[in-house]
């Protein structure tokens, strides 16, 4: 028996409860969600949305669970309308301000004869701890402790506040998140040390990232992982590893063709279930048509196909194929091809793998065709290289079965042949390339394949037009010399 | 028998922020506050039958008027703290030359100044006791 990280669960004596988060992403990452009855540190910048986390956290409390929210910043009306803009319904939770009103500032209240500590801590206390005893919560989320660093006379009594309010909190049943500002004036290492787990949101590049650096007495999906808040809600994106191993038996008993007989002669079959295909060339040389024409052809076998285009809008995409005579149509109809149109800059990097292997696994996709690399790149931290997650998407697909085609331009021309400026070849199976030539005083186009893992394939080059009626390719080609040096 | 001795002390605080904090800690421990800003207001606290004073006096926000209200009190032989904020040298070398019992930077613990306003009350019972009975 193991958890949902691999984690060998049959000789624990007892597996601690698991409460929900509120946000699915984030239980993925905490390996079942929070351990229930303890505390949480949820650190972050302001606008990184710890608000909305622990409000989340709280909305997510079961039926017949008391929740309470302990705010020392914003009133309440001003939380519940906050908290309504990301679609959090938040009529169950009792709350418990402990801003200061506006009679604080027009009201002169400010003093300065005794230190805040003195004035404010015990009534304050006395407020939370009459709160606890009527609500009787499971849950609470106190925004933020920083506030009560404040109101303590020195570093030592603040941790024996915060031990003691933590313990007070868990005692009674409840599970505690709390949030807290660190600067470099007012770091939070205590806290950090005094939480049973802590979660740090951070702003990214380009979006932010959620990370879990402690969980005690559990294991955590480690690493940083993207997340948005947006009017439904915190949503995080777990980017997870690979399977260790190919979680199919089998693998290379079925293959997709091509859609194009003659290369399917040169592949000696199809492309192997559970393989990874790199599909190299320049620009506009037919990369897209071949991965739509296996994606169709895989649709008309019986199989689940999917395509995921980066590069180019649908309509003009679909239209292209139709002009090929590629049944695009029938596929689709078929529903067992399905054709998104991607805008990279729309998307988190983690979020697109999130959702396609989501939908691999929902759908039974059987063939995936990410086209290209270079809008999968786009997608990613501007400081991220795209090896990293390419390969976690890519064996994330194969190992499941599923076979991969990855579109990938590249600049040769003439005798250069690159499989990639990516260092991307290693994730390949199979690589095809495709290359322009001088023939004459024309340019031909060249297809090849270079590599296939499992199975032998034709080694020579054939030259190939795009025309209606698809690919049509020629015999092998004897490429001299002079078309290899680009006619010189 | 005797009724039981009032012990109070006099705010002589513009702030409202310190008047309010001040008067929650003295009545919080047990003495009545009351608070006066004018010559006016402390002769009509100084001249209740039954009251034992000691002041409190934050001369933020009176300027120079705060000097004659603490001549009042050290005519009155009303003891008398003064707050002064930590900058103001000129303000606690003035205060002692009106009497006061003491002078304490801003901010004060409240507890040790709790325990000055009993002691000084403690104090002006004992002398008042001692004056009634020479």
């Amino acid at each position: 028996m193991s958890s949902a990280l691999g984690v060998d669960t049959s000789t624990a004596a007892a597996l601690p409860e698991r409460i929900s988060s509120g946000v699915p992403g984030l239980d993925q990452i905490l390996d079942g969600g929070l351990i229930a009855r303890r505390s949480y540190l949820l650190r972050g910048g302001p606008g990184l949305g710890k608000t909305t986390l622990g409000l989340s956290f709280l909305t997510a409390a079961g039926e017949g669970e008391s929740t309470l929210f302990i705010g020392f910043q914003e009133p309440e009306a001003e939380l519940r309308a906050n908290a309504a803009t990301v679609g959090l319904d938040t009529r169950g939770i009792e709350f418990l301000s402990l801003a200061p009103t506006e009679e604080f500032f027009t009201g002169a209240q400010t003093y300065d004869v005794f230190a805040a500590s003195d004035v404010e801590q015990a009534p304050m206390v006395d407020t939370v701890i009459e709160a606890v005893e009527r609500i009787q919560p499971q849950r609470v989320f106190i925004d933020s402790l920083t506030h009560l660093r404040l109101l303590s006379a020195d570093r030592y009594q603040f941790r024996q506040q915060v031990v003691s309010l933590l313990r007070f909190l868990i005692e009674r049943g409840a599970t505690a998140v709390f949030t807290s500002e660190s600067s470099v004036e007012n770091p939070d290492d205590d806290l950090q040390f005094l939480a049973d787990g802590i979660i740090t949101l951070e702003a990214g590049t380009s979006s932010p990232t959620i990370k879990v650096s402690k969980l005690r007495g559990s294991a955590v999906l480690r690493g940083r992982h993207e997340y948005r808040v947006d009017e439904s809600g915190v949503h995080v994106f777990p980017r997870t590893m690979p399977p260790a191993q190919r979680l199919t038996e089998g693998a290379g008993t079925v293959q997709f063709r091509s859609g194009n007989a003659t290369f399917d002669k040169m592949l000696h079959g199809g492309f192997e279930d559970g393989t990874i295909t790199l599909i190299t060339g320049p620009s506009g040389i037919g990369k897209s048509t071949m991965a739509a024409m296996t994606a169709a052809a895989a649709a008309h076998d019986g199989y689940r196909a999917g395509v995921y285009q980066f590069e180019e809008e649908l309509d003009g995409y679909l239209q292209r194929l139709r002009k090929l005579d590629v049944d695009v149509d029938g596929a689709l109809e078929s529903g067992r091809l399905a054709v998104e149109q991607i805008e990279p800059l729309r998307y988190l990097a983690d979020e697109f793998m999130a959702n396609l292997l989501a939908r691999v696994e929902e759908e039974d996709i059987a063939l995936v065709v990410i086209d290209s690399v270079t809008g999968f790149d786009m997608a990613l931290n501007p400081n991220e290289a795209v090896q990293r997650p390419l390969h976690i998407l890519a064996k994330s697909l194969s190992r499941r079965g599923v076979t991969v085609l990855l579109v990938n331009e590249n600049h040769a021309f003439g005798e250069e042949i690159q499989i990639s400026s990516r260092d991307i070849s290693h994730l390949a199976d199979n690589v095809i390339f495709f290359r322009y030539v001088y023939g004459g005083n024309r340019l031909e186009k060249l297809v090849g394949i270079l590599k296939k893992r499992m199975s032998d394939f034709e080694h020579e080059q054939r030259r190939f037009a795009i025309a209606p009626g698809g690919f049509q390719i020629g015999e092998p080609a004897s490429v001299t010399a002079d078309s290899e040096k680009g006619g010189e | 028998m005797t009724a039981p001795v009032t012990r109070g002390v006099i705010l002589i605080v513009r702030q409202p922020g310190n008047a309010q904090v001040l008067a929650a800690a003295t009545e919080e421990a047990g003495m009545d506050a009351a608070r006066a800003s004018t010559a006016d207001e402390l002769q009509a606290l100084l001249v209740q039958p039954d009251g034992h004073w000691v002041a409190l006096v934050d001369p933020a926000g009176f300027g120079e008027a705060v000097w004659p209200l603490c001549q009042q009190l050290q005519d009155c032989r009303v003891p008398f703290v003064v707050l002064s904020a930590s900058q103001d040298c000129d303000a606690g070398n003035r205060s002692l030359q009106y009497g006061a019992a003491s002078v304490l930077q801003k901010p004060v613990a409240k507890a040790a100044l709790l325990k000055l306003l009993q002691s000084l009350h403690t104090g002006a019972t004992t002398e008042d006791t001692h004056g009634r009975e020479a």
